[in-house]
């Protein structure tokens, strides 16, 4: 067997792919029955699936794929009609598929059992309205082994033209596959050069390889033997060629005589043309613009990436330096180096860019899948599924959407009987969508279903012991997002067992993003997620807190003010500022950290996460930097109020605040 | 002088196995396509010895190509690349002028083999 080994990423990787189109293209047959070209694309991708898991020696996968192109062959020649009890056994088999796929991936080998499937599959392909009635009915062999009477006298004819009869057994290779089509082959290439006038078995038989390793012909041809044998010998998988010239008994071919005019119709039939062009005019654009590309292991990428961020901080190094040593001949090709290092690092992140599509395109599927488990009628609707993130936000996206798909189906919409009543259409609508706006990327999952009401989170609030006084709707529905909260009554299958929605936030505050919510009762609800375009170089704003320099991500800034003592007024046990006429809460980073405080000036840093606005009280300001995010690791990753570390241009390190978790903090006492 | 061969299957999978093969073997792959339409363009720009054709393929299938092959150059050598229960197809492609086909899976002695036979 080949060592297949280094293929296997590539496998991986493409048969992904492959089981993605598969799903995609099966929905779209579901909703469109009747389309061919759909259906031949599935069919075509089964194919490619089984040729590369048969080539893989990977063979529960090609088994199961074999079945299932087999029953799509049935319905492919548009004789049987697509049911949707078809398409959910194709689906079916194709999370079976990526089940084996995921086995594969860990090593584990023909471990899963598909008999299930297989039965399934093959009793769909018998139940077929033309099941058993084979094309070519089989005919009983018509042919003795002796030569008929009108071979004799074809052969007599011929030899009197010059032409001499051969009886050649061919024998094939054991393990040759395909038999029938390479006996095609030794017969098409035999006809170019004279003519067959008999085979043993039938020409029928013959290509359709029923047939041991060996078959026989009688051949008429100019060539001598030693020519044809060469001849036949030129094709692949020929074991052996034994040929020999028959020489008539003179007496039964003047028998034979008289039945002369028989000899122009025996010509070979041809095999019929088989038309299987059913591509139509598709559009043929698709080729011209597929610029070249090349796949890259995830993991170079990263380094690479690393490495542009040492860059990045060894250029701000050296600027600190040159700023110091007055040294002017350096300044123009450290500007150089530092123009060059920020197109560097675009292109670095601009790689690493991946369409959210990665993640979006597993939804229809599921949507479908729920609507069919909670007998709801559901429409998903994707917008901007081209919208580029980078790739570790993408990867780490899919689980908090599909948390909130689950509930805006789930609690969301509403049975059809409901919003009958209630007069709104019938079909409930989810809506995805992601666009860029600025330097990060806004994704919104909304529901045109129930909404979520006040007044049931503030019972179950109070129910739960949580202090609501003072709350307005708003805060109310906010309360989603707590610790332990739960509107459903009942527990189902589908969705939340109330530990959902903090999950979630947090997942997004992680990914250095933001998640709010509206909503409004009858009508629907909308979370709105903002999440960063990339998580390692950031601008910052370096700040002064109790003589220790920390920075806090441009991104999330509103505005900075000074502000005066005097400005901020103290409010139940809370302090604001006034800001817009609007009273928002003060945050000392000092307290929160732990740290002294000096008397220096004060500047609030106002920060808008969601739709709240928070001031971030601290010392000083020293400006804007462009920092590289490095992870915390160990112990230091529990700290819940740093993001991660950067290394300054003088080499110092610095710890970068999470201002999200900061504030958040916050919110959680004010609640609790 | 190594033949020149030109590599058509939808699964870049498959191109690099084919390919791995044949470069083992001393064949030089001068072109891949992933389809049809793309295997006839760049039969024209290569003029390889010997084209590898995939049946089932996207835009224009595999024997659809052969037949535009050979309407550019009917001494075209092709050999189609098919899969089990793909028979119909395949004598179609042999009635087209196709001069060998191997199965897949792909077995290297067995592809040298043919593709050897193929170009002689």
């Amino acid at each position: 067997m080949d060592d297949n080994s280094k293929y296997r990423d590539l496998f991986f990787e493409e048969t992904d792919e492959y089981l993605q189109t598969l799903n995609e293209c099966l929905l779209e047959l579901e909703k469109d029955p009747e389309d061919s070209s759909v259906l031949d694309e599935i069919f075509r991708a089964a194919h490619t699936l089984k040729g590369m898991a048969a080539t893989m020696g990977y063979k529960t996968m090609s088994e199961l794929t074999h079945s299932m192109e087999s029953v799509l062959e049935l319905y492919r020649n548009g004789k049987n009609l697509i049911t949707s009890e078809i398409i959910s056994l194709v689906f079916k088999c194709l999370d079976r598929l990526s089940e084996i796929v995921e086995d594969i991936r860990e090593e584990k080998y023909d471990e899963i059992k598909i008999e299930d499937l297989v039965l399934e599959l093959s009793s769909v392909a018998k139940g077929g309205p033309n099941a058993g009635n084979n094309k070519v009915a089989q005919e009983v062999d018509t042919f003795s082994s002796e030569m008929s009477e009108t071979d004799k006298l074809i052969i007599h004819n011929a030899n009197e033209k010059g032409y001499n009869a051969y009886n050649i057994i061919v024998t094939l290779e054991a393990g040759c596959l395909l038999k029938g089509a390479r006996a095609y082959l030794v017969v098409n290439k035999l006809e170019q050069n004279g003519e067959i006038i008999h085979t043993e078995p039938t020409t029928e038989k013959l290509e359709e390889g029923d047939f041991e390793n060996s078959f026989n012909l009688i051949y008429l041809s100019k060539e001598d033997a030693k020519e044809i044998k060469e001849l036949i010998e030129d094709i692949s998988e020929i074991e052996k060629v034994s040929i020999e010239k028959i020489s008539l008994d003179e007496n039964l071919a003047r028998e034979a005589v008289v039945e002369d005019k028989q000899i122009k119709q025996t010509k070979e039939e041809k095999v019929e043309e088989v038309v299987y062009s059913k591509e139509k005019d598709k559009p043929k654009s698709n080729i011209h613009h597929a610029s070249q590309s090349i796949r890259v292991d995830i993991n170079k990428l990263d380094n690479f990436m690393n490495l542009v961020s040492e860059l990045v901080i060894y250029r701000t190094r050296l600027e600190d330096i040159s700023g110091k040593v007055n040294y002017t001949e350096i300044n123009e090709p450290l500007e150089q180096v530092a123009r060059i290092t920020s197109e560097l690092q675009d292109l670095v992140l601009k790689i690493r860019m991946e369409p959210v599509n990665v993640v979006f395109n597993r939804f229809p599927r599921m949507v479908r899948d729920l609507t069919k488990e909670l007998k709801k009628e559901i429409e998903l609707v994707i917008e901007g599924e081209e919208t580029e993130l980078d790739r570790t936000v993408v990867s780490e996206l899919g689980e908090p959407l599909i948390h909130l798909i689950r509930n805006a189906a789930d609690h969301g919409i509403e049975s059809v009987e409901k919003r009958k009543t209630l007069g709104k259409s019938e079909t409930g609508l989810i809506k995805l969508s992601a666009y860029q706006e600025g330097n990060r990327v806004v994704i919104t999952v909304s529901d045109d279903g129930k909404g979520i009401d006040p007044e049931a989170i503030r019972e179950s609030a109070i129910r739960k012991g949580i202090d609501v006084k003072g709350l307005g709707e708003k805060d109310l529905i906010q309360l989603i997002f707590h610790q332990g909260f739960s509107t459903a009554k009942q527990v189902t299958n589908v969705s939340g067992r109330g530990v959902g929605m903090d999950v979630v936030r947090q997942k997004i505050i992680s990914l250095g993003g933001s998640i709010e919510v509206h909503s409004e009762v009858n009508v629907g609800t909308d979370f709105i997620i903002k999440l960063p375009l990339t998580l390692s170089i950031i601008q910052s704003l370096m700040v002064e807190v109790g003589r220790h320099t920390f920075a806090v991500p441009l991104g999330i800034i509103d505005k900075v003010v000074r502000v005066e003592k005097e400005e901020i007024f103290k409010s139940h046990s809370n302090e604001v500022y006034m800001y817009r006429g609007k009273a928002i809460p003060v945050i000392r980073v000092n307290e929160k950290l732990s740290l002294e405080t000096t008397d220096d000036e004060k500047h609030i840093i106002l920060i808008q996460l969601g739709d709240q606005h928070y001031g971030l009280l601290v010392d000083g300001l020293i400006g804007q930097q462009e920092i590289v995010i490095k992870k915390l690791t160990g112990i230091l990753s529990k700290m819940k109020e740093y993001l991660g570390a950067t290394i300054l241009g003088n080499g110092d390190i610095t710890l970068i605040l999470d201002a999200g978790n900061l504030c958040s903090e916050r919110t959680v006492e004010k609640i609790g | 002088m190594s033949k020149r061969v030109l590599i058509v299957d939808d699964a870049i999978f498959m191109r690099m196995k084919l390919k791995d093969i044949l470069e083992k073997n001393g064949f030089e792959v001068v072109g891949e396509a992933q389809n049809g339409l793309e295997a006839v363009e760049k039969f024209k720009s290569e003029r390889p010895d010997l084209v590898t054709m995939d049946i089932t393929m996207p835009e224009m299938d595999g024997v659809a190509a052969l037949k535009s092959i050979k309407q550019i150059d009917s001494n075209a050598k092709v050999v189609m690349c098919s899969a089990m229960g793909q028979q119909t197809m395949v004598m179609e492609a042999i009635q087209s002028g196709a001069v060998d086909f191997i199965v897949k899976p792909f077995e290297s002695d067995r592809v040298i083999q043919s593709l050897n036979k193929a170009i002689r």
